[in-house]
């Protein structure tokens, strides 16, 4: 038996390469996320399997990279079978706190629903034993606490008190310690920045922007109407500009069919302050959260349209952007074994997006019960659930060549009808272009001052 | 003329670089022996599938260094179904065996299964020995006697340092010249050490050396332990593979014989700072003259 082109491939159309006039395709494993520039002659030897016309240096390069899989294998199991190894392989124990349920904003996406509550005293020792009990099952080597919302710096008060505890749990457990923040950067000023990073090793930072005041005031409003934009925006430009502080700063853009145009602005805008370098920017589109939000957003393949030039013009701009997927081994908490958030009611969940939602009850398939209460510590069924799913042919990810790179998308949002497939999907073929180019500018950068000399 | 594919052109893929079963036995010239034995007796289809098993194993192995052991296991399930088809021949078949048992002996070592890893590097041999007399493949010597250092750092993880110790400094002997290959080896006399490069008994006597320096950091030979380091000695007027090797064991039993000033300070232009991975020989000397004025 020989071998086969793999099904987890994705090819360019032909391009005419102007360098040197040979017209060429892109070919993107997302078995390995790697992609190869193909001459149209290869191409075509390799879409047809005659790999013997090929050197055997280039054939040897595409089965090593995973372009090309045993004609016999099941390459499905084998994707699977990763992501399941991989889940069972992770030394990190990641854990989402939701420290309140109130949040000062009112989006229009969002249907949470807010209330001033936190994380009660009992309820923060109740988690910090089932966190303890973990790290003393398993063998992590790192304890991750990501803070979500409601908005997590509403609750500052519960992080003051669970952080220094959870941190000693980590070095008793002789791990290390970090945690994540996505916040609505009301609160986050020069303080709170500091103290995020340097007392509860906060060392991501995560704000939404949802484009320039004009959009985003409409979209991310205070709960009383009044507009957000110009406090954020500064807050997280100040943090952008310090040096003094070690950490990641994402900027998400929810992006609808009411803001589409503003997201080339917000990111010139960014630029002009001369922060960009600092700032992974990335746009999402507003999604289902339990209600009918997607409604509001763009259709898929508009969305995917738009966000390539998005990514070109942050690429232009000096942003750091990820254009290609990377393979996704472990999805989400969804597929963690020992995954799992809590609200600020003391409920458990193995999903992010369930909690505080009047559409999900306690009974939802991703609630893990209370924390008076609690479902077992381990969730290793739970976590495989997904991948069962997809070997079963539930959803149509078994025959889509991006699995390896998609994980599959939103388990809950398949469940709930929805097809959560990620925009690469869509539009894949432009960012392999987009990479390439990019690519090509950066060597050219490169080899310019050698060349000059 | 077409293009052919841009990140990977011919110039940058020597076979050395190409083939890595650097995790079973390490060395290039190791590599590039196996490499020329396949292309000289197989087709390209079937260099291709051995290439794939090679892979999956050398990825397993990086797994199971890196302690993600479910991953491993995955990556070798792969690397055996490549590496048993049919239609491989029967010495492509005990190639990818070879390179696939020793590995797994790895991570049985990693899972602490010490009984299968033993198992499994004598498994490893098994395919060797096939190798190297049904097939010719003499190069499979080398990574027998490659086997025989992990026996040495099993043996240390079990707690059995006598035995570790034994089997480490015959191996040595034997790579420096010295002593006739361990009887563990199940070697043939004729087939001798000479049908491998300088280079390479070299670097695997600097491994093994090492194994047994880092033995010497918490365990201390008896005085028969001694003597047997000492009779692996090459002879003096000798040209040995490795002379730090050489000097190191002379600077160990003058120190175990408690005559340490005299030869350590013969050596100790040779055990400077910059030995890289090997700076252990230098503080298992470092330990033993402490030792020395402790005593």
């Amino acid at each position: 038996m020989g071998f086969k082109l793999s099904r987890y491939h994705v090819v360019t159309d032909r391009f005419r390469d102007m360098r040197d006039g040979l017209d060429k395709r892109l070919l993107f494993s997302t078995r390995t996320a790697q992609y190869r520039v193909v001459g149209e002659r290869e191409w075509r030897a390799i879409e047809q399997g005659r790999f013997d016309g090929l050197p055997q240096f280039v054939v040897e390069d595409l089965v090593r990279s995973e372009f090309l899989a045993p004609a016999e294998e099941n390459e499905l199991a084998t994707i699977l079978g990763r992501n399941r190894a991989a889940a069972e392989d992770s030394r990190s124990l990641y854990q989402v706190v939701q420290p309140t349920a109130a949040c000062q904003m009112g989006c229009g996406y969002c249907s949470q629903i807010h209330r001033a509550r936190a994380l009660s005293p009992e309820h923060q020792d109740q988690f910090l034993q089932r966190v303890e009990a973990r790290l003393r099952v398993g063998r992590f080597e790192r304890l991750k606490i990501g803070w979500f919302g409601a908005e997590p710096l509403l609750g500052l008060a519960v992080m003051r008190r669970m952080s220094p505890k959870l941190r000693e749990l980590a070095e008793l457990h002789d791990c290390e310690y970090e945690a994540k923040i996505v916040t609505n950067g009301l609160l986050l000023d020069a303080d709170v920045s500091t103290e995020l990073v340097e007392s509860h090793c906060v060392r991501s930072i995560e704000v939404t922007i949802d484009g320039p005041a004009e959009f985003h005031d409409r979209s991310r409003p205070l709960k009383g109407g009044q507009a957000t934009q110009r406090r954020v925006f500064d807050n997280f430009v100040a943090l952008a500009a310090r040096d003094d502080l070690d950490v990641r700063l994402s900027l998400r853009c929810n992006v609808g069919r009411a803001n589409a145009d503003g997201v080339d602005e917000l990111l010139r805008s960014i630029a002009e302050a001369g922060v960009q370098a600092r700032i992974h920017f990335y746009a999402a589109p507003i999604h289902a959260w339990g209600n009918d939000a997607d409604q509001q957003g763009l259709t898929p393949d508009e969305f995917a349209a738009r966000e390539v030039g998005w990514m070109a013009l942050a690429a232009e701009l000096g942003f750091p952007v990820a254009v290609l997927p990377e393979r996704a081994e472990i999805l989400c908490l969804a597929t963690m074994p020992q995954g799992e958030l809590v609200d600020a009611n003391g409920g458990l969940f193995q999903c992010t997006e369930v909690s505080y939602l009047a559409a999900y009850g306690p009974d939802h398939e991703y609630a893990r019960g209370r924390l008076e209460s609690p479902a077992a510590l381990d969730g290793t069924e739970r976590a495989h659930a997904w991948s069962r799913e997809v070997e079963s042919g539930a959803t149509p990810c078994a025959q889509c060549p991006m699995l390896p790179v998609c994980g599959g998308g939103c388990p809950k949002l398949w469940r709930e009808g929805h097809e959560p497939c990620p925009s690469a999907k869509r539009n894949i073929r432009l960012r392999l272009l987009l990479a390439h180019a990019l690519e090509r500018k950066r060597a050219t950068t490169r080899t310019e001052p050698a060349t000059r000399a | 003329m077409q293009p052919a594919i841009e990140p990977a052109r011919a110039e940058e893929r020597s076979p050395a670089s190409a083939h890595p079963v650097d995790a079973a036995a390490g060395g290039a010239a190791f590599q590039r022996a196996v490499w020329e034995s396949l292309v000289a007796s197989t087709d390209a289809l079937e260099r291709l599938r051995v290439l794939h098993a090679w892979d999956a194993s050398t990825r397993a192995l990086r797994m199971a260094r890196e302690g993600r052991l479910a991953s491993a296991a995955q990556h070798f399930r792969e690397s055996e179904r490549a590496g048993e088809s049919a239609s491989l021949s029967p010495m492509s078949q005990a190639l990818c065996a070879s390179v696939r048992e020793s590995a797994l002996a790895y991570l049985e070592f990693r899972r602490g299964d010490h009984a299968s890893a033993e198992l499994r590097l004598r498994r490893a041999m098994e395919h060797d020995i096939e190798l190297e007399r049904r097939h010719g493949m003499s190069v499979f010597y080398m990574h027998r006697v490659q086997l025989l250092h992990n026996f040495v750092r099993l043996h240390v993880h079990e707690g059995d340092f006598a035995r570790a110790w034994s089997l480490g400094v015959r191996t040595l002997g034997h790579l420096q010249g010295a002593l006739p290959a361990p009887i563990e080896l199940a070697a043939r006399r004729d087939v001798p050490l000479r049908t491998a490069s300088t280079a390479l008994v070299a670097a695997m006597a600097c491994q093994v050396a090492c194994e047994l320096a880092k033995l010497l950091l918490t365990w201390r030979p008896d005085g028969r332990a001694v003597e047997l380091l000492a009779s692996a000695l090459a002879p003096e007027g000798s040209e040995a593979p490795s002379e730090l090797c050489s000097a190191w064991m002379r600077a160990v039993v003058a120190c175990l014989r408690g005559d340490g000033d005299h030869v350590s300070e013969e050596c100790e232009a040779l055990l400077q700072p910059g030995l890289g991975r090997m700076a252990v020989l230098r503080e298992s000397l470092e330990v033993l003259r402490l030792r020395g004025s402790d005593g």
